[in-house]
């Protein structure tokens, strides 16, 4: 579990974190996300125990960053958002280097290595020097090296960026089972699409503040207030806009092609009622359903403009 | 941990093996070396056999080439690797990665210090077996003469390593103090440092920062071409175990400043107790080699001003460079602040590193004034004839030098924040450098030597040594005392105010938000 209170980070005369609070649990997948310069790399730089806070408690699965370090960094794998490698090494050998410096068993090194080099799909590359690696290899690699020590918490600094649409794949597949078995996950991302695919929770900051965090359900409805729902049509998309504008309690009717999407503020009964209303109606409907939470939405709303 | 353990499984210095010993590139390596160092040894035994008249001399050159060998393996190849082995880690943000894994700060020091360097160790091993016969093949003719001491070259390559270990431990802390894109390029500056290592070394005050004086005071006994001894507190030890002393020293404190680096980036090599016994240990050092006895450079060594404008020299330097490591820039000052704040205490702990600089300077002033004073003490005792109006003078400066530099450094960084390194060495500039300019340029013009000599004194720097002058040495220091006076009021008057008033603004601006009252009913 990571749990944050009151942190604040200074750079000279610049606050990059600003009393923030923050509680992932077990199993969870919070996503940070928030613009450039909004303080998610320096939030989990302070975490990962790569810089000292100005003031605030950090505590990685119980244990104080402060005052039991070397307790509370063996919880944590830390990814970040480049792939530093050291060149004039092997790929088994850089890996080697780590499952060394983790007191990992000399006599466990090399199955470890090879488990850790299929799970990133890097298993061909054993032998290759590390400087031959393309960008999304040397992220895959990185990947590795830090879920190596199997940490119970792992911190991910835009882990997708470089990979190319196979490796995302993988970063996902990876995070979701590493999820079930119970690790905590914090992962910073751009990528909002992509967070919303997997994450269970998020965190927004902008300007060193955390704007605000929960379940991304939660923060959707907390900040987009309605549900929005989607109805693609068969024929006729206009006769269902007329339809669904004589119903009270919905707003924002959209209509592109056959597809219409409107905010509801009701609850799920409201929904199904409406849908019956428009069956009714002689509206041939093909799908009916939630949109799904979208956090460029959220972030969206929430003021933030720089979202790649 | 045990060293043996932290040596054993180091993945430091096991990646450096892997990465540097691999077979076809250390091969090369060390087929010149060896190739080098057997050309050199065969020359000094074919010399022997031959009964070239010469051979003395041939010997002689071939194992003070043998030394440099060692010297540019060691030195300027390992140390250079080892910078560059730490700043590129640094660069590339592997050293992040290093910090947060579970190995101790020492054990990845130790991994950098051995493993960086690990091909340039094997390089040396190479030219022992070399020198060993060079130093077992002795001429007779040099056995008898009394000049060469055998037990301390057999040790010399101990003092090769131990120096090295101080330089690659420079190497460290310069590879995580340098900044921008001179990290890569740290291994350039262990380069000038051994460089200027050397040139200094060449003078018998700082004859242990290098290897000359070690190699040839083993060579010479003190005889012949380099007619001095290296005394300790005036007694005479094997110049080999003088030298493990003041090295060793050197270098453990050069430890720490490396591990306290690899700790933490962003934090001085030394914190403020550490640095304070730093410079009382060199102190102590300084004052043990503050007898020197003999001729060299055309300069009589014997306790005399020389030696306390060597004394004072030394230690004002070593004061100043500390000082500025120990001086907070605004933003590590408000931090301290805001954390004194946040848990309650009154105000930031003197000897925090993120409190002002003015507890460090003041020790570090009144250990200066402590040492000379102990210093004049010793030479007065062994040479009555020093001048102690003078050399009280010179103490005064020396101090006041140190507390001028401080409060003008603590002044310029709140102040200026990130410019004010900038306008601390313009001031430094303006204050200290000017004078001697102006100074130079009045003896260019043939001016009276006490017309320009009297200019320089309105600099410390100069003043300090002047008012050892044999005629106006008075006249220097009614000169060299007021102005250091002067500057000692203003930079103080500056400093106090800037912390006041920045302490007072950061203290009230970090003042907890107050709870919101409550909602009437």
């Amino acid at each position: 579990m990571i749990s944050v209170r009151d942190l604040r980070v200074d750079y000279d005369d610049v606050c990059a974190v600003r009393d923030l609070s923050l509680q992932v649990n077990p199993g969870e997948i919070c996503g940070l996300i928030g613009p450039n310069g909004a303080g998610k790399t320096t939030t989990l730089r302070a975490l990962a125990g790569l810089l000292e806070p100005t003031y605030g408690e950090i505590s990685l699965n119980g244990f104080d960053l402060v005052t039991h370090r070397a307790q509370a960094v063996r919880q944590m794998g830390f990814m970040p958002d480049f792939a530093p490698v050291y060149e004039d090494l092997m790929v088994w050998e850089f890996l080697d280097l780590f499952a060394s410096s983790y007191h990992v068993p000399m006599a466990d090194r090399d199955r470890l290595i090879t488990q850790c080099l299929q799970l990133v799909d890097l298993t061909e590359k054993r032998t290759a020097m590390t400087a031959g690696l393309s960008r999304g290899m040397r992220q895959r690699l990185i990947l590795a090296k830090t879920l190596l020590p199997d940490p119970q918490i792992i911190l991910l600094d835009e882990p997708a960026s470089g990979m190319d649409p196979h490796g995302r794949i993988l970063l996902k597949d990876i995070l979701v089972t590493l999820s079930g078995l119970g690790k905590t996950i914090l992962i910073s991302s751009h990528i909002l699409t992509e967070l919303s695919d997997f994450c269970t929770s998020v965190a927004v900051m902008e300007r060193g503040r955390l704007v605000v965090a929960g379940r991304v359900s939660d923060v959707s409805e907390a900040v987009l207030g309605k549900t929005e729902i989607e109805v693609e049509v068969l024929e006729n998309p206009e006769h269902c806009a007329e339809i669904l504008r004589q119903i009270p309690g919905i707003s924002n009717i959209n209509q592109a092609g056959d597809h219409l999407t409107f905010a509801c503020d009701g609850s799920r009964e409201e929904e199904s009622r409406i849908l019956e209303a428009l069956l009714a109606k002689g509206v041939r409907v093909v799908a009916y359903g939630r949109k799904r939470e979208n956090l460029e939405d959220v972030f969206l709303k929430i003021g933030a403009k720089e979202v790649s | 941990m045990p060293l043996a353990d932290m040596i054993r499984d180091n993945p430091i210095l096991i990646r450096h093996m892997r990465a540097r010993l691999r077979w076809q590139q250390v091969v090369t390596a060390l087929v010149v070396v060896l190739v080098l160092s057997g050309c050199l040894t065969l020359l000094g035994l074919l010399s022997l056999l031959t009964g070239d008249p010469n051979s003395d001399q041939t010997w002689y050159g071939a194992v003070v080439s043998t030394i440099m060998l060692q010297g540019l393996v060691l030195f300027l190849l390992g140390g250079a690797q080892v910078g560059n082995a730490v700043g590129t880690a640094r660069e590339s943000g592997m050293m992040d990665f290093h910090r947060i894994s579970p190995q101790s700060p020492s054990a990845l020091t130790l991994g950098f210090l051995l493993g960086g360097p690990i091909r340039e160790y094997m390089m040396f091993a190479c030219t022992l077996p070399g020198y060993a016969i060079l130093v077992t093949a002795i001429p007779p003719s040099l056995l008898t003469n009394g000049e060469l001491q055998v037990d301390q070259l057999w040790l010399m390559p101990l003092v090769m390593l131990v120096l090295a270990l101080l330089y690659h431990a420079i190497g460290i802390v310069g590879g995580l103090s340098v900044s921008g894109a001179q990290r890569r390029n740290a291994g350039v500056l262990v380069i000038l440092a051994v460089i200027i290592f050397t040139v200094l070394g060449m003078f018998p005050p700082m004859a242990y920062l290098s290897i000359l004086a070690p190699m040839v005071l083993a060579m010479s006994n003190g005889q012949g071409f380099f007619p001095f001894q290296l005394l300790f507190f005036g007694a005479h030890l094997p110049i080999v175990l003088l030298s493990l002393l003041h090295q060793g020293t050197l270098f453990v404190f050069c430890w720490l400043a490396a591990v306290q680096k690899i700790r933490q980036e962003n934090t001085p090599p030394f914190t403020r107790p550490v640095a304070l016994l730093f410079f009382a240990v060199i102190g102590f050092l300084c004052l043990g080699d503050v007898v020197i006895r003999g001729d060299t450079w055309n300069r009589i060594y014997s306790a005399d001003e020389g030696s306390m404008t060597v004394l004072l020299y030394s230690l004002t330097i070593l004061a100043l460079i500390l000082s500025a490591m120990l001086t907070p820039q605004e933003g590590q000052f408000t931090r301290g602040i805001r954390q004194a704040r946040k848990v309650g205490l009154p105000r930031v702990p003197r000897w925090s590193n993120a409190a002002a600089n003015w507890p460090p300077v003041l020790a570090f002033a009144g250990m200066l004034l402590v040492f000379a004073l102990v210093g004049t003490g010793i030479c007065y005792l062994i040479n009555p004839s020093l001048r102690l109006g003078a050399t009280l003078a010179a103490i005064f400066i020396g101090v006041g030098t140190v507390l001028q530099f401080g409060f003008l450094h603590q002044y310029f960084l709140l102040k200026f924040r990130k410019q004010g390194n900038n306008y601390f060495a313009l001031a430094l500039f303006l204050g200290w450098l000017l004078p001697v300019i102006f100074g130079l340029i009045i003896a260019a013009l043939q001016a009276d030597e006490m017309i320009w000599e009297a200019v320089m004194c309105f600099s410390p720097l100069a003043g300090l040594g002047l008012v050892f002058h044999p005629d106006n040495g008075a006249l220097f220091s009614c000169i060299a005392i007021p102005v250091v006076i002067i500057w000692n009021v203003i930079t103080l008057g500056l400093m106090a105010r800037t912390v006041t008033s920045l302490t007072h603004g950061v203290w009230i601006a970090s003042r907890p938000e107050p709870a919101p009252i409550p909602a009437a009913r």
